[in-house]
């Protein structure tokens, strides 16, 4: 009898998935929000109110955004070159990084362990930092958006603890047929450990293409801007849209800011919607990777 | 005497043989951790070292090494005290990050456990995606979509004018500006900070339910005496964690949303920090002057609160009950 009260869908369960439904239409709606907005046209959101469905369905907007003079490809492809080459890069020297400490004999573990834990709770802060950055001459650079956060030692933690798991004696195989420690990195450690790449590559460049902060305070230089900084200077603003677009023009074309504002931020987020079905598949097991503790 | 000389040589010969083999057969690990090692000597140990110009009266052109030291060395730190801001951007801090732990340190509690109750497991998935999601979107973009949805066309600002209200600027107006932030920090990582909560209740053994319900015990009850107590060290840590960031905000995101006609709820140490050393705006004192040493000795100050802080959190959680972090 108890166990058939358990299965009972009560007045408590109605409530749970009422609520539950409720709060999934809060997280949904400021996107679901922008998506109608871009999509409706001009007239309809000066007569009405815009609340839950599109009205005079068109793509006004994002053809005036693709066609005007702001350039959003630009910035886009700066991003995605970032986010490309960035991820690249740290995945490199964190592999690099993290496969010495699966080598018994390899002296100097316990100093660069050291080494490495220590940048984890101690921080210069940001005025040293900025200071350091802008000395080594890599304001507006392409540097500064790939190169200082290279290394993060968190990760190499995780990558370690993943390479451990390699067996070693295909390594040791691998060394006997004359293999160095280049190549049996590239060629079996890496291979095995495909599903860690991929995950890591997956979240560095979302993290890359979400950035805003080095290349706000590093990047003045119009061409090297990412589209994060664009967004910033369009919707955050005081001067807000007028500083890549003309209003002269929408209001000819009649399409209104918040038609320009919303569409450009479902062009922004359009990427991380892309892969999210896949980050969402990888994230959950990646935050148990990093709440172990050696 | 002699054997043992002999025997120290000898063990110095080997150690010496072994060193030498050693290294033939790994230096190539030495160029691999290379370029690791330099990245974090120039990107996390020389901005440690870079501390030392809260010190100092530091002069870019002179560099850490060569600007003279500040009389008296704690000089800066003198001035912060005196300063007509540190009041403020102090209060705001902590208000907004005290503020913020209330409101948002239990919401992703609340959340694993409504979602624990739903047995239907395709809805259960469905919410939960939803409710990751704004977590990977940018800061920017978050910020962004707030603005949109204050904007004097966006859907709130319409509907008040619709019932005859008339909103204003939202973003104008210095009493609104905690509620935005923290309630746009709810939205964006509540659901991704529930995952470890749930993952805390996943580890609960299903037979202490099931006797639970024999005893006669009915959901809230069930809630109350298994779910909860499983979750206590998970729910202890991230406290420890979160009481010693009371003194940081995510002043990034600050920068974003406010302005000089909200400072007075809105400006805190990071971004007096920002403005100190590194954008030099106007409206801090209205000078627009940058002082970088006195904005490090801020930063500086923010850091050793921050660590005193975990230190007496942890030590009072280890007093208390079984789990600390260290």
């Amino acid at each position: 009898m108890a166990q058939s009260k358990l299965k009972q869908f009560n007045k408590w369960d109605a409530l749970i998935y009422a609520v539950i439904g409720i709060l999934s239409v809060v997280f949904l709606y400021p996107i679901w929000y922008c998506l109608i907005t871009s999509i409706s046209s001009g007239d309809a959101l000066n007569k009405n109110i815009i609340l839950l469905w599109p009205m005079d369905l068109t793509l006004e907007s994002y053809k005036y955004v693709f066609t005007s003079d702001a350039n959003i490809f630009f910035y886009y492809r700066n991003s995605i070159f970032y986010a490309v080459a960035g991820t690249a890069l740290s995945l490199t020297v964190t592999a690099m990084m993290a496969y010495p400490f699966i080598i018994k004999d390899f002296i100097g573990k316990r100093f660069l362990n050291v080494y490495m834990v220590i940048t984890m709770f101690f921080s210069g802060g940001l005025l040293p930092y900025f200071i350091l950055v802008s000395e080594l001459g890599m304001r507006n650079t392409v540097w500064v958006m790939i190169i200082p956060g290279a290394l993060s030692v968190y990760n190499t933690i995780i990558f370690r603890t993943f390479f451990r798991s390699v067996s070693s004696s295909l390594r040791e195989a691998a060394y006997i047929d004359g293999a160095g420690h280049y190549r049996v990195l590239a060629q079996i450690v890496v291979p095995v450990s495909k599903p860690l790449f991929a995950t890591f590559a997956l979240f560095g460049m979302v993290g890359k293409w979400n950035e805003w902060f080095t290349s706000y305070l590093f990047i003045t230089d119009q061409t090297l801007k990412p589209i994060q900084i664009f967004l910033r200077e369009s919707l955050t603003t005081i001067q807000g849209l007028s500083q890549h677009f003309s209003v002269a023009q929408m209001t000819q074309i009649r399409v209104l800011p918040q038609n320009v504002r919303t569409a450009i931020v479902i062009i922004t987020i359009l990427p991380i919607l892309c892969v999210y079905p896949f980050l969402q598949k990888y994230f959950v097991s990646g935050i148990m990777i990093g709440s172990l503790k050696e | 005497m002699v054997i043992q000389q002999t025997l120290k040589k000898q063990q110095k010969d080997y150690k010496r043989k072994y060193l030498a083999s050693n290294l033939k057969r790994n230096w190539t690990l030495y160029t691999m951790v290379f370029p690791g090692f330099i990245l974090i000597l120039i990107f996390s140990y020389i901005p440690i070292y870079g501390i030392v110009m809260a010190f100092q009266n530091f002069s870019p052109g002179l560099g850490f090494f060569r600007s003279p030291w500040a009389h008296p060395w704690y000089g800066h730190f003198l001035n912060m005290f005196k300063d007509y801001y540190f009041g403020r951007i102090m209060t705001n801090t902590l208000k907004l990050s005290i503020y913020g732990l209330l409101w948002g340190f239990p919401a992703p509690i609340v959340l694993a456990l409504l979602f624990n109750e739903i047995k239907h497991s395709g809805y259960k998935r469905t919410a939960q995606t939803i409710s990751y999601m704004p977590y990977f979107l940018s800061t920017v973009i978050i910020v962004g979509i707030l603005k949109i949805l204050f904007a004097s066309e966006g859907p709130i600002v319409s509907l008040a004018a619709f019932f005859g209200n008339d909103m204003g600027n939202i973003f104008m107006d210095p009493n609104a500006f905690r509620t935005l932030y923290i309630t746009s920090g709810i939205w964006t990582s509540v659901g991704y900070s529930s995952i470890i909560y749930l993952a805390a209740i996943a580890g609960v053994n299903p037979e202490l339910y099931e006797s639970a319900v024999i005893d006669g015990a009915n959901r809230l009850q069930q809630v109350r005496y298994i779910t909860l107590p499983a979750m206590v060290p998970t729910i202890t840590i991230l406290l420890i964690l979160s009481v010693s960031g009371i003194i940081n905000n995510d002043y990034q995101k600050i920068l974003l949303m406010y302005n000089p006609a909200i400072y007075s709820t809105a400006d805190v140490i990071g971004t007096y920090v920002y403005r100190m050393g590194i954008s030099g705006d106007a409206g801090t004192g209205g000078t627009g002057i940058i002082n970088q040493s006195y904005a490090a000795a801020v930063g500086l100050f923010q850091s050793i609160v921050s660590f005193l802080l975990l230190a007496i959190a942890n030590l009072f959680a280890r007093h208390v009950g079984e789990t600390s972090l260290w």
